[in-house]
């Protein structure tokens, strides 16, 4: 598909076009919101300031240490965003790594390849992260690694799947009887054309990345000097934001992260149609 | 389907349970904090307390002999005692299995049902505003943290109604009650929760559902059936959900794992005392045997529910023939 | 489509149909004493357990050989009067001779010695260090029993060991004693064990046999509850009578509900930051070890605001090492001595220590080049924890002083400090029990590599602890205790951050004959009273209580209050409990039906 019938499509789906410009006003705040807002998240407030309702001066209200949620929340949004992102990168390197390799050279290395895919599969998915950053510690170098490290599985099948097919194309067969390396035709003529698979698959498993932070940080292994939403939310729960009735605590954080998670179900859902010409309006 | 493709499944997933062993015991044993240093926060123990407890769960033999138990012991059932229950660990996990079976089954239920349902109507109505509807309803529940849709739940029905409880799955006071009394009971304490997971689990469902009645409706049979001049009910009902309804059948087999983990969400905020919450409560009680226990018990269900929904599928798609 | 719907009214009509019964069945007689906590119980076995939750239980379902009232004052329980001899080494106890075991048996002296023996030989559980010192237990009769020790024991009648049945524990070898259970929980005590449901409830049923004063609750469950925002929520709409172990944040918003009494007192322990004191290995800054910059960073904090936002205002700040809730046994510092709050002060100490040149994030380091950056690691189950690191880390940063953290579960936090001690500080705490020789042994030399987290040796704090444990005079021995601390207090090797405030809440509409022991505190307070003294205000205890009683709490509170409790969640209940089954029973019904109809098209499909 050229690119820019690629775009003409994207922006003719109404959902993509809803997803992408949320997902551009999230990355803008991210970008500038902390170079605009002045927010420390080791500057404390008084005893008065603890748990206010919004008021001019604190818009979204104030937390359980006297700070302000608004603030926190654009600062947040970076941590999140950034997790979300590179955690993604990492499974999405893996997964399509192990699914090319294993579609294309076939036979053990498949095998064995497929079979490891399997056990990561299989293995309780969330409860996995939470043993593995209780070992780790947590920092938010950590906490990026842990996700991409447990999230890659489903991405390597689909990946094989897609190079099965493309590897018994005869433009393939071709290059090999020109000698080209495997290497070379992986790279050029493979990779090229997983890529859209991949691509739309990385919208997805970004969403699920983003989720993944946000759970793990709400149950205690985010990293505090770096709060994200999830944190913001670990903390709204466990000092009586619920009984206390402090709504403006714990509804916009996750108003946000259903917000950056949808912006990016919603433009993977548009992407899908596009790639999977099935799916497409008639 | 034939038997040597049977064959071949039993043999992976022999091989994916031989991988989850091999990662399951290595990984409880590099994690840090000696479970029975748990103890020794306590103000009279001493020593040889700790070494005495440590040769009690065998922690004072190598890494090598501690394996060689583990997988031979797990051979006839046993997977050890908990350190923190002080119990077999068969005997934890079995005193959980219901109240997760009784919520995460009630939630797939219907959200299988709910998610099938409305998957079908936004395909057949596809463009419609019913579907822009159901779709952005899956797409919302599908993008919600599950936690917090969960806190949302206890801060509108619980605190603001007041009319449902928040935590446990009966109420004290009737701790002694019997029968329909009791049943009762748990049923009132299993809505949030259950709702809760039906939510998050039912957009995944409806989204697929869709997809994949979308895409059987393109393929060349069915427009030969309308060619034919079947009317669209029937098309629907006999030619099209039979085969879109094989990619949902794999989805909630492979989901079954994630499930387990979903629970652990709710359970936790909800504190519903299933095995989600077992799991992570045996987190911070550095239970190894006792996670290694949930750990096994949920991949094999997953191993085993994938090698049915690849056999149902061997079965129900005649293209399969490997 | 029809069928459907016919099916759904049916199984409507039968639930209908049912609900005259369930709420006949709703009736109870018995009364039950519903007590919210946050902790479960480790163990039931008193040689392994040691958590506050299940000494608890113990001290309901055993009994020892004296007991704590209210005013912390020893009362006879097991033994009816005691002797000690001139020589101060050997204590006579008589027993009571008409106390029957839950199961039947009768109670004598060989009980009394199967069980100290026990504990003394396997070396096992909570109650192993309280009887240290005991050389020898001799039963000359049934209900006599002597024991001697080797040097004065000061703490003999602070010992409140569990007796356990010997006929049903004696057979078990000593070296698995840990794995043995007593499903029964057999004991002597106040309430007999039912069932402990982990992570729900652990169920006792009232002793009517018990030689004591008698519950007047027939049941007695402690609720466990992983959150206290919901064990909050669940004592204001009545499902549970008590509230344990809550934060004053957690119960602001059940203040202003007259219903719900707030019982308010200090916890017997502390919330240090610690610091380390380990021989230098490498793998930490060493300049954690200097104490005047230790004595910087107390001055560094502003303990009043911690207390103030952590915990509202409600904890007493922290200074010396043995709580005030222990009474005379607290030191308390006076006058210059004491360290307030006094960056100034905390920065001048550093520039006399040679902490001078600032560099450009404001941190400070020596001429050598050493600089003030330490690492702290918090527990990060403890949310409370978390926050005072966060704030110690801004106060730091106002003096210069650069600090990173970590946060662990206890796990890891034990290992890094008893093993790879790669950390500087860290926050944590100790409870201690009424007498103050189990806190202090804490930092003994003795007790490194056990309980000593910071490896602290000082042979003169020693030499004081080991000294008080065998004075019996007691004002010398406060004395001693304060010298200990104030030696602590000096040397800093803990800064003690603040004694938190606990709170109990109570159902005062449900509830009555509950009075705080002098710690403030009703249950968990290290004696069972308020257990005995509790009843429910019904009309059949009002009619009984009336004479005895003041009517005060009774006369407010109608019988249709405290049935509205087993029948609060019944009837909007019972609906919603028919909704879901019909929901469910529906599906079912459409998810069945879909099935066989799938079945049957799959044959067709083939074409």
């Amino acid at each position: 598909m050229k690119e820019n019938q690629f775009i003409k499509q994207f922006l003719k789906n109404k959902m993509g076009v809803v997803g992408f410009s949320m997902l551009v006003i999230f990355i803008l705040i991210a970008l500038f919101g902390p170079m605009i807002v002045q927010y420390d998240p080791q500057v404390f407030g008084e005893r008065a300031d603890v748990l206010n309702p919004p008021s001019a001066a604190h818009w979204l209200g104030t937390d359980d240490l006297g700070r302000d949620v608004f603030k926190a929340l654009i600062v947040g949004s970076r941590v999140s965003l950034i997790v979300g992102v590179a955690a993604t990168f990492i499974s999405m390197f893996i997964g399509t790594s192990v699914g090319i390799f294993s579609g294309y050279l076939g036979g053990k290395t498949d095998n064995v390849l497929m079979r490891i895919t399997d056990v990561f599969l299989v293995l309780p998915w969330l409860p996995l992260m939470l043993v593995l950053a209780a070992l780790l510690g947590s920092n938010i170098w950590n906490i990026i690694f842990v996700i991409g490290i447990t999230g890659w599985a489903g991405t390597a099948r689909i990946v094989r799947a897609q190079t099965l097919t493309e590897k018994e194309r005869q433009y393939i067969e071709r290059s090999k009887s020109f000698g080209a390396s495997n290497l070379f035709i992986i790279w050029h003529h493979i990779f090229p054309n997983v890529f859209p698979l991949v691509f739309a698959n990385t919208i997805l498993v970004t969403a699920t990345s983003i989720l993944s932070e946000t759970t793990l940080s709400f149950l205690g292994m985010g990293d505090v000097s770096k709060p994200s939403w999830g944190t913001t939310l670990h903390f709204a729960f466990e000092s009586g934001a619920l009984s206390n009735k402090a709504y403006w605590y714990f509804m916009p954080p996750g108003v946000c992260v259903l917000l950056l998670v949808l912006a990016f179900t919603l433009m993977g859902f548009a992407l899908d149609e596009i790639v999977n010409p099935k799916l497409r309006q008639r | 389907m034939n038997r040597k493709y049977i064959v071949k499944k039993l043999f992976y997933a022999c091989i994916t349970l031989m991988g989850v062993l091999l990662i399951n015991f290595f990984l409880f044993r590099i994690m840090p904090g000696d479970p029975v240093s748990m103890l020794v926060r306590n103000p009279n123990a001493n020593i040889e307390t700790v070494e005495k407890m440590k040769a009690a769960y065998g922690l004072d033999k190598s890494l090598a002999a501690q394996f060689i138990t583990y997988v031979s012991s797990m051979f006839v059932g046993d997977f050890g005692t908990s350190f923190h229950y002080n119990m077999p660990v068969m005997k934890v996990i079995g005193d959980r299995v219901f109240a997760t079976i009784l919520l995460v089954g009630t939630a797939e239920i219907i959200a299988i049902i709910f998610g099938t349902f409305l998957g079908i109507v936004a395909a057949h109505k596809r463009g419609t505003k019913l579907d822009v509807g159901a779709l952005s309803f899956s797409l919302v529940t599908y993008a919600m943290p599950s936690f917090w849709l969960g806190i949302l739940m206890i801060a509108f029905f619980s605190g603001f109604l007041g009319i449902l409880p928040t935590s446990g799955m009966t109420s004290p006071s009737l701790y002694f009650a019997v029968g329909m009394q009791r049943a009762s009971d748990i049923a009132v304490h299993l809505v949030l929760p259950v709702l809760t997971l039906a939510l998050v689990l039912l957009g995944e469902y409806m989204l697929v559902m869709r997809s994949s009645l979308i895409e059987v409706l393109t393929e060349d049979y069915i427009l030969t059936a309308r060619a034919k001049g079947f009317d669209e009910k029937t098309i629907l009902k006999k030619h099209a959900l039979p085969n879109a309804m094989i990619p949902m059948a794999t989805l909630v087999a492979m989901s079954l794992g994630f499930v387990i983990a979903g629970a652990l969400q709710v359970e936790t905020v909800f504190s519903w005392p299933g095995l989600g919450r077992l799991m992570y409560d045996a987190l911070q009680n550095r239970d190894y045997p006792l996670l290694q226990g949930i750990f096994f018990i949920t991949s094999m269900c997953t191993i085993g529910a994938n090698l049915i929904s690849d056999l149902l599928y061997g079965y129900l798609d005649p293209r399969v023939k490997e | 489509m029809k069928k459907k719907i016919s099916i759904m009214l049916v199984t409507i009509l039968v639930l209908m149909s049912a609900m005259p019964l369930m709420s006949f069945g709703a009736a109870q007689d018995e009364t039950i004493l519903k007590i919210g906590v946050k902790q479960e119980p480790d163990s039931l076995n008193p040689f392994v357990s040691w958590e506050m939750a299940s000494f608890e239980i113990f001290m309901l379902t055993y009994d020892s050989l004296v007991k704590f009232d209210r005013n912390y004052e020893v009362v006879p329980s097991l033994a009816t009067s005691w002797e000690l001899s001139d020589d101060q080494l050997t204590w006579t106890f008589h027993l009571r001779d008409d106390v029957k075991w839950h199961d039947g048996e009768p109670f004598t002296s060989a009980d009394v010695k199967y069980t100290y023996e026990a504990f003394q030989e396997s070396e096992m559980g909570m109650y192993y260090t309280s009887l240290g010192g005991i050389t020898a237990i001799e039963t000359p009769d049934d209900y006599t029993v002597v024991i001697s020790t080797d040097s004065p024991k000061a703490n003999m009648l602070q010992n409140v060991t569990p007796i356990l049945p010997a006929h049903i524990w004696q057979d078990q070898p000593l070296d698995s004693i840990a794995d043995f259970e007593d499903t029964a929980m057999v004991g002597t005590g106040p309430f007999k064990f039912v069932s402990w449901d982990m992570n729900q409830q652990v169920v006792l049923d009232r002793n009517p046999d018990y030689f004591g004063q008698p519950a007047n609750v027939d049941h007695l469950i402690y609720v466990i509850y992983a959150n206290n925002d919901t064990m909050v929520q669940a004592i204001q709409n009545g499902e549970i009578d008590v509230a344990l172990e809550l934060d004053y944040v957690d119960i602001k918003s059940a203040l202003s509900n007259e219903n719900i009494t707030d019982y308010a007192y200090e916890e017997n322990g502390f919330t240090e930051l610690a610091f380390n004191q380990s021989e230098w290995s490498g793998n930490f800054n060493q300049l954690i070890q200097n104490k005047m910059i230790r004595q910087a960073i107390s001055y560094a904090i502003d303990k009043q605001k911690i207390v103030d936002l952590v915990y509202d205002g409600s904890s007493m700040i922290g200074s010396t090492y043995i709580p005030p809730s222990q009474g005379e046994w607290h030191y308390a510092v006076e006058g210059d001595k004491l360290r307030g709050y006094d960056p100034e002060k905390a920065i001048s100490l550093l520039e006399s220590e040679g902490f001078t040149s600032v560099d450009a994030d404001g941190y400070r380091s020596n001429d050598s080049g050493d600089k003030l950056s330490f690492l702290l690691l918090s527990r990060s189950d403890n949310t409370s924890e978390v926050k005072v690191g966060q704030m110690v880390q801004s106060y730091l940063k106002a003096v210069g002083i650069e600090l990173n953290i970590e946060t662990v579960d206890d796990g890891v936090l034990y290992d890094r400090t008893m093993g790879e001690k790669d950390y500087d500080m860290f926050i944590w705490g100790w409870g201690g029990d009424i007498d103050p020789t189990v806190l202090l042994n804490v930092l003994t030399t003795d007790n490194i590599d056990n309980l000593n987290d910071i490896f602290y040796s000082n042979p003169e704090y020693d030499a004081i602890v080991e000294a008080q444990t065998h004075e019996m005079d007691r004002a010398k021995r406060v004395e001693m205790v304060h010298e200990a601390q104030a030696l602590l207090y000096e040397e800093l090797p803990y800064d003690i951050l603040y004694y938190a405030e606990n709170h109990q809440l109570v159902r005062n509409d449900l509830i009555t004959g509950l009075t705080p022991t002098v710690s403030g505190a009703v249950f968990f307070a290290n004696t069972i009273v308020n257990y005995a003294d509790a009843s429910f205000i019904t009309e059949a205890a009002e009619s009984s209580a009336n004479s005895s009683a003041p009517a005060e709490n009774t006369a407010d509170s109608t019988p249709a209050e405290s049935e509205s409790e087993s029948d609060g969640g019944g009837s909007s209940g019972l609906v919603i409990a028919i909704v879901v089954i019909v929901v469910i029973g529906g599906g079912f019904f459409i998810w069945q039906r879909n099935k066989s109809k799938k079945a049957n098209e799959n044959q067709k499909n083939e074409w």
